[in-house]
């Protein structure tokens, strides 16, 4: 954490040193906070007015009290999952029926007109999840994008009743499961592990997920050890396992820098506990000389 | 750093001279040492190994995208057959077809009143480039038609010391890597044209090649790509990547 905060101080420094740069720079270059967690992307999205935001909310009411309720008599009844077993795979989403369809985001850098590449995750004609589009590395002519070429689909959230956040608690389990039907292409698999503070907002723990391609489904179990932080696009220095108790949002993105059409067929995306595995982290965690890798 | 991009890795004398310009310190020096630390940690990772750059040659590429796709079966052989060496054909080209012997058995159980399907073009990536490729497959076959078990049911327990604990219990095949849920797969391909001609010619190569079954069940080609229509990319490289012909032909033909 703090290395990132060295790194925004270092942007200060470059913003300070120009009274032009923040003109033209790409990246964020407010220092000690950031004001919006979507990092100043749907600013020019109008608000609704107070008013309509009172009489929405007021509509919203039963449904959260109806949740709240759930919550409430769930947590009465307390009847928690007490075994985790090898080879059982709890399936968190699962994309048979268009309502599992409205629980993911797609976004792709054509949305904020930063690239031309486009994405839609629909039904496929077998009944599963179906994430296409086209990938695209072409950079606009705006003299302001470097790079271009993502798609990109992440889970909505979860939350409690009343719009409060919440976290999944996906402690108890080992792997990630996927069973998938790629075209060969590999696809990044991202868990966000949204933090309270700012410097956090942006922590996404990653790995890849091949693709054989083929008319074969393929399962793809994932140790949670491998994934590796990143926090916007960047891998970190400091690496730490996966905080599982604090997951946000799964996404898959397409990325690969190859121009051209993909399609990935989702059936399910699980979890597993597999006592097999004691892995904790795949990478080393050196002790390394003051200010090399953080402080 | 434009290096990696272009698949150039530095090598321990740029670290030397890193250091002596920069120090240990410098932004260039740790960037060089993040990129050694994780470049090769994720260079061969990959289940399904490819060559860099994948070679240029269609034909090549057809081979290492059809061994790759019937890596699910490890008895799946991959050959090559040469339309020129079928009667009447009309294109004069090449055949990469994978079958195994599995899908071979499956096929010859097919029942012959039942037609099946010549279905694609499909697109697999290697790399930066595309292999159209083409299925011969079934429906799936029906799913065996057991009653409905509640397996969390407690208010019929058995005692299973005194009673025969077979009875009661259907008999059902196990089901091969092939029998899909949404296709029985019996054999897949990629040609040289694409030409509906050709897959013509792979059904007459198949069976020649060990499914003389093929003389009698009736072969539907569909005519419509799920690929749809090609979307034109600027930046496409397209030297490296087969260009596949859309099937075009407006009707199906039954062909037996």
């Amino acid at each position: 954490m703090i290395t990132r905060i060295i790194y925004n101080l270092w942007h200060l420094r470059a913003v300070t040193c120009s009274t032009t740069s923040h003109l033209i720079h790409t990246s964020h270059v407010i220092l000690f906070w950031e004001p919006d967690p979507k990092g100043g992307y749907l600013r020019d999205k109008p608000k609704p007015k107070a008013i309509e935001l009172i009489r929405d909310g007021l509509k919203e009411l039963r449904s959260e009290i109806m949740l709240w309720k759930d919550e409430m008599k769930e947590h009465i009844e307390g009847d928690p999952i007490v075994a985790y077993r090898r080879g059982e795979i709890d399936i968190m989403w699962q994309f048979s029926q268009p309502a599992a369809l409205s629980q993911w985001v797609t976004t792709s850098d054509s949305d904020h007109k930063e690239g031309y590449s486009t994405c839609e995750l629909s039904l496929s004609k077998g009944g599963n999840g179906l994430f296409t589009g086209t990938v695209s590395t072409q950079v606009p002519k705006d003299g302001r994008i470097k790079r271009a070429g993502y798609c990109n689909m992440r889970s909505m959230r979860p939350r409690r009743s009343f719009k409060r956040d919440s976290y999944f608690d996906w402690r108890m389990y080992s792997h990630i499961v996927l069973r998938v039907r790629g075209d060969g292409r590999s696809y990044m698999l991202n868990i966000s592990t949204m933090g309270y503070y700012d410097i956090m907002w942006n922590d996404i723990y990653s790995y890849v997920l091949f693709t054989r391609g083929g008319p074969y489904w393929q399962v793809s179990k994932i140790p949670f050890s491998k994934f590796f932080l990143s926090s916007k696009g960047r891998i970190q220095d400091k690496q730490n396992p996966i905080p599982l108790d604090k997951v946000t949002h799964v996404g898959i993105s397409a990325g690969d820098k190859i121009n051209g059409p993909f399609h990935l067929e989702i059936d399910y995306i699980g979890l597993e506990f597999d006592p097999t595995h004691t892995e904790e982290f795949a990478y080393e965690m050196y002790t390394m000389p003051k200010y090399i890798v953080g402080v | 750093m434009v290096a990696y991009i272009q698949g150039v890795m530095p090598d321990p004398d740029m670290e030397n001279m890193l250091i002596n310009i920069f120090g240990r310190r410098g932004h260039p020096v740790r960037k060089y040492w993040r990129m050694m630390y994780w470049m090769p940690k994720f260079k061969n990772i990959s289940p399904w190994p490819l060559p860099n750059p994948v070679p240029s040659t269609s034909l090549e590429l057809a081979k290492l995208a059809l061994e790759r796709m019937s890596s699910v079966d490890l008895q799946s052989e991959v050959s090559v057959y040469q339309t020129s060496d079928i009667k009447d054909s009309i294109d004069d080209t090449w055949i990469v077809s994978a079958q195994s012997p599995i899908q071979r058995e499956l096929l010859d159980a097919h029942p012959h009143d039942v037609s099946i399907y010549v279905e694609g073009a499909f697109r697999i990536w290697l790399r930066n480039a595309s292999v159209s490729y083409f299925i011969l497959r079934a429906d799936a076959r029906p799913k065996p038609n057991l009653p409905p078990q509640d397996l969390d049911d407690v208010g019929n327990l058995r005692i299973p010391f005194f009673e025969d604990s077979t009875e009661n219990q259907a008999l059902v095949r196990q089901p091969s890597v092939h029998e899909q849920e949404d296709g029985t797969i019996f054999a897949m391909c990629a040609t040289g044209t694409s030409s509906r001609d050709s897959l013509l010619s792979w059904i007459r190569s198949l069976e020649i090649n060990g499914n003389p079954v093929l003389a009698k069940v009736p072969v539907l080609f569909t005519s419509k790509s799920p690929l749809g229509a090609v979307i034109p990319i600027d930046k496409c490289d397209s030297a490296e990547s087969t260009e596949h012909t859309n099937l075009k032909s407006g009707t199906e033909h039954k062909d037996d």
